[in-house]
This record gives C-alpha cells, sequence and structure tokens, in this order.
C-alpha cells in the first residue's frame, strides 16, 4: 500500500543538526560562546528578514507561511509526494541543466579574467588558456565547453521527459512555453559563445548564422519580401557589419557575457517557481 | 482658487493619458535601443566603388577585387560584378582558372561544402541552390566602372541535369558597355 510521506521542514533538520551538534559542543567552553554567537545570529536582521520566523511553527499553515514567505525556503515544498521523488519519473534533468548553469556562470566568469573580445587578442587569449599559461585554464575552459554542450543535450533530455509525462499540459501550459523560450536561449547562448575563440571553425559557423540572418522574411536583405538593404538587415543588426570583423566579437561577446544569461536566469527563476506553484505532475496515489 | 472635481470618466481618462505616455516613453526607448545597434559609419570598405575602367578587364577574365569580395567578370555579354559569398552557407569560394568542368574551363569551387559554379558562376554541384548573387555595375560619368554591393541581384537560374547550359537565361545580368 502506498502511502504520504511528509518531508520534514528544513528548519526542523537544521534545527535537529544545530541542537546535537550544540549538545556536543556546549561541554566545552567553545560550545557556550558558539551558542551565544547563534544566539547573535538567530536575533540578527539579515537571518530574520531572510527566514521570517515570527511564531513557532507549530502548524502547517504556519509552515506554509515560513516556506512561502522565504526565498530561500521556497524552493523547498512544504511536503512531497514518494512518486515526485521518484528518478525513473523526474529523470532528474531540469536539475542537472540548472547546475550545469551554474557550473557555466562560474567557469565563465573565470575565463572572463583572462579572455580579450577583440581582434588582435581574442584567439591568442583562448589558446594561452587552453595551453596552461593559467593555472587551471585548460581544465575551465573544457569544463565550460563541456557544460554547455550538455546544457543542450540535458535540456532536450527535460524536454522529451516533461512530454512523455504530460506535464505540459493544464495547469502547466506556461511553464511549457517558458521552458521553450529557455531552450532558445540555451541555444542562443551556445551560438554566441561559438564566435568567441575567434579561428576558422567560429567564423564560418556564425557566417551561417549570418546567412539565417540575411535570408529573413522582410528582415533580412536576401529573403522573401526583403524591404531593407544590406546595411539595416537583421543580418547587420546581428554582427554590426556586413561582414563578421571586431564589432561582430564584440556584440556577441557582450550578448553571451551579460545580455543572454541575465534574461536566462531570471526565467529560470520563474520556471522554478512555477514549478512550485502548479505542482508535480506525477500520480499522486 | 477654486478646486474642480473630477469626475469618474475624467480620471479613467487621466489615466489612459498616463499610460500612454508612459508607453510611448518605453516604446522610444526601445526603438531607440535597436536604432543604436546601426550605427551611422561602419569601418569597412565602401559598398559604392570603382573599380577601374572597362578596358583593365579584357573579355574572358574573372579578376579578384581583393579586399572587396567580389569578382568583376568580362565575358562576351558584358561586365558582372561576382559576389564571393556561396549560396549555401555564405562561405568564400575560390576561382580555378584552368579546372576543366563539365560546362567549359574555369570553375568557382567553395572550400566549405564543395559547391562549384561554372565562369558563369552558374552551381552545377555540391549543396550550393542557386548561383552567386551579382552586385549592380553601372558605368560612371568619369568612364570607370561602379559597383554597389547593397543592391544585389539573384540569378535564379536553374541548371536541369545532363543538359547544356541555355546562357540567354543570364540576360540582364550582365553591363553592356
Amino acid at each position: 500500500m502506498r502511502r504520504k510521506i511528509n518531508i520534514p521542514d528544513p528548519l526542523e533538520i537544521l534545527n535537529n543538526i544545530v541542537v546535537s551538534v550544540l549538545s556536543y559542543l556546549s561541554k566545552s567552553k567553545i560550545g557556550s560562546s558558539w551558542k551565544k554567537f547563534l544566539d547573535w545570529l538567530v536575533d540578527t536582521e539579515v537571518y530574520r528578514g531572510a527566514y521570517t520566523l515570527r511564531s513557532p511553527l507549530d502548524s502547517v499553515g504556519k509552515r506554509t507561511t515560513v516556506m512561502k514567505d522565504s526565498l530561500f525556503l521556497h524552493f523547498w515544498p512544504v511536503k512531497t509526494h514518494r512518486n515526485d521523488l521518484r528518478i525513473s519519473y523526474h529523470l532528474g534533468m531540469g536539475l542537472a541543466t540548472t547546475w550545469l548553469f551554474v557550473i557555466l556562470t562560474i567557469t565563465g566568469v573565470l575565463l572572463m579574467f583572462y579572455y580579450r573580445p577583440s581582434v588582435p587578442q581574442a584567439y591568442y587569449d583562448m589558446v594561452d588558456i587552453r595551453e596552461g599559461v593559467y593555472p587551471f585554464g585548460m581544465f575551465l575552459r573544457n569544463m565550460h565547453r563541456w557544460a554547455a554542450h550538455g546544457m543542450v543535450l540535458f535540456s532536450i533530455i527535460h524536454m522529451w521527459r516533461v512530454f512523455n509525462t504530460g506535464s505540459y499540459k493544464p495547469p502547466r501550459q506556461l511553464n511549457w512555453i517558458l521552458g521553450v523560450i529557455l531552450l532558445v536561449l540555451t541555444l542562443l547562448l551556445s551560438f554566441t559563445g561559438y564566435l568567441l575563440p575567434w579561428d576558422q571553425l567560429s567564423l564560418w559557423a556564425i557566417t551561417v548564422g549570418q546567412q539565417m540572418g540575411a535570408n529573413a522574411p522582410i528582415l533580412g536583405h536576401l529573403g522573401p519580401f526583403s524591404q531593407v538593404t544590406n546595411l539595416q538587415d537583421a543580418a547587420f543588426g546581428l554582427v554590426g557589419g556586413t561582414e563578421i570583423g571586431p564589432a561582430g566579437l564584440i556584440r556577441f561577446y557582450v550578448l553571451h557575457v551579460f545580455f543572454l544569461p541575465f534574461v536566462t536566469t531570471i526565467l529560470i527563476a520563474y520556471h522554478f517557481w512555477r514549478v512550485r506553484k502548479d505542482g508535480y505532475s506525477f500520480p499522486q496515489t | 482658487m477654486e478646486q474642480k472635481e473630477t469626475t469618474r470618466r475624467g480620471f479613467i481618462g487621466l489615466l489612459v493619458l498616463a499610460y500612454s505616455s508612459i508607453a510611448l516613453y518605453v516604446g522610444g526607448a526601445l526603438v531607440s535601443f535597436l536604432r543604436f545597434l546601426f550605427p551611422y559609419a561602419i569601418y569597412e570598405p565602401p559598398q559604392k566603388f570603382k573599380v577601374g575602367k572597362p578596358e583593365d578587364y579584357p573579355e574572358g577574365t574573372i579578376t579578384l577585387i581583393t579586399g572587396r569580395g567580389l569578382w568583376i567578370g568580362s565575358y562576351k555579354e558584358g561586365f558582372a560584378g561576382i559576389i564571393a559569398k556561396c549560396t549555401h552557407l555564405g562561405c568564400k569560394p575560390n576561382w580555378f582558372p584552368l579546372k576543366q568542368g563539365p560546362f567549359g574551363q574555369g570553375i568557382f569551387e567553395c572550400p566549405c561544402h564543395g559547391s562549384k559554379y561554372d565562369k558563369y558562376a552558374r552551381n552545377f554541384a555540391g549543396p550550393a541552390p542557386f548561383p552567386l548573387r551579382r552586385a549592380t555595375l553601372s558605368l560612371a560619368p568619369d568612364g570607370r566602372l561602379e559597383v554597389d554591393k547593397t543592391i544585389v541581384l539573384e540569378p535564379k537560374v536553374k541548371i536541369e541535369d545532363g543538359k547544356e547550359l541555355d546562357e540567354t537565361k543570364l540576360e540582364g545580368f550582365f553591363l553592356k558597355i
């Protein structure tokens, strides 16, 4: 017989850990000063602001309020069904994709310390990073590269899982649409990152993308119903010239390190929040 | 001063006015952000340029204008400004004057995916969907040839398998002098 299981409150878990550690530590001098420190910590504006604890958690409603009011806690559901935790149901691909995004952000920011997005330097900076001028440079670059490939792959598997479990159906339509936008953003992030090594592969790959812009209907100068010249079309707006050059490199860099990650972060947050609000789609029996 | 009373209808009107001015402001800002991406000047070779006198290009030659991504083809039908951009995915083809193609000597070949064009830049092999595009040619008042790359001609001439090429189909894509 299946039964519902209640996941204990994270604060309760935290409290249990702290209490057990304290009971061990309180025998020593450090213990009492640690306890004082914790008392002070719990009473700080920052802690109270973050966890919004105003009364004892003696009812489900109060626990729910705490969860709802705290940014950090509402990533966890108040209670969860056993089926929601089955990896054979959810495959964990959304979470894997998110973690890859975190890895990409961290490694990407580190690479930004050495990579200069200008034509004379970009390729040689990339080679320096790759060939071991900087400690862990090769590791970080490869991590960034493989995580980028993985993010595309995992988000597609995630989408496949969502489709197969029917999780796109009402009331979760909006999250499916958000997911599609996030997939497009992931692909755009990959595409903009492709130019940055500034080698022959990059150049001709982005030339292909530029041609897509040039062949776009109405907005491309070669596309059907074209209304613009090659100095006004979508391809020009993308690469800042009629050919890929210095202007294109800096455009793709700005898109890659600021604009697209910014939009993606906001949408990921909203995607998660909607998962919490809509609930899981797995059978709750 | 006498205070005028605002009616409900008047208040709604004020709201509409306020929101539409905000919308106008935001919209204008967005348009100007988009416009910001299209500079007044670009540091590229000009799109409109002169390439010398017609006599500099004897009949039967294909001459690369270095740095401009363009060939001046000189044929018995006239001159053509062939844009060096493969119609498949936009790579730069090369001109091989001595290579023998099925439609005469001299072929354009693209290094990316092996598209091939004959000396009239008509595709006959590889993934290229149609012939190379042409820039507009004209004769400037000083007697030199002038190229305008912003006006692009697309000679979408189809080549049927195993058939001889019909040169008359390309009529209108040459500058006759």
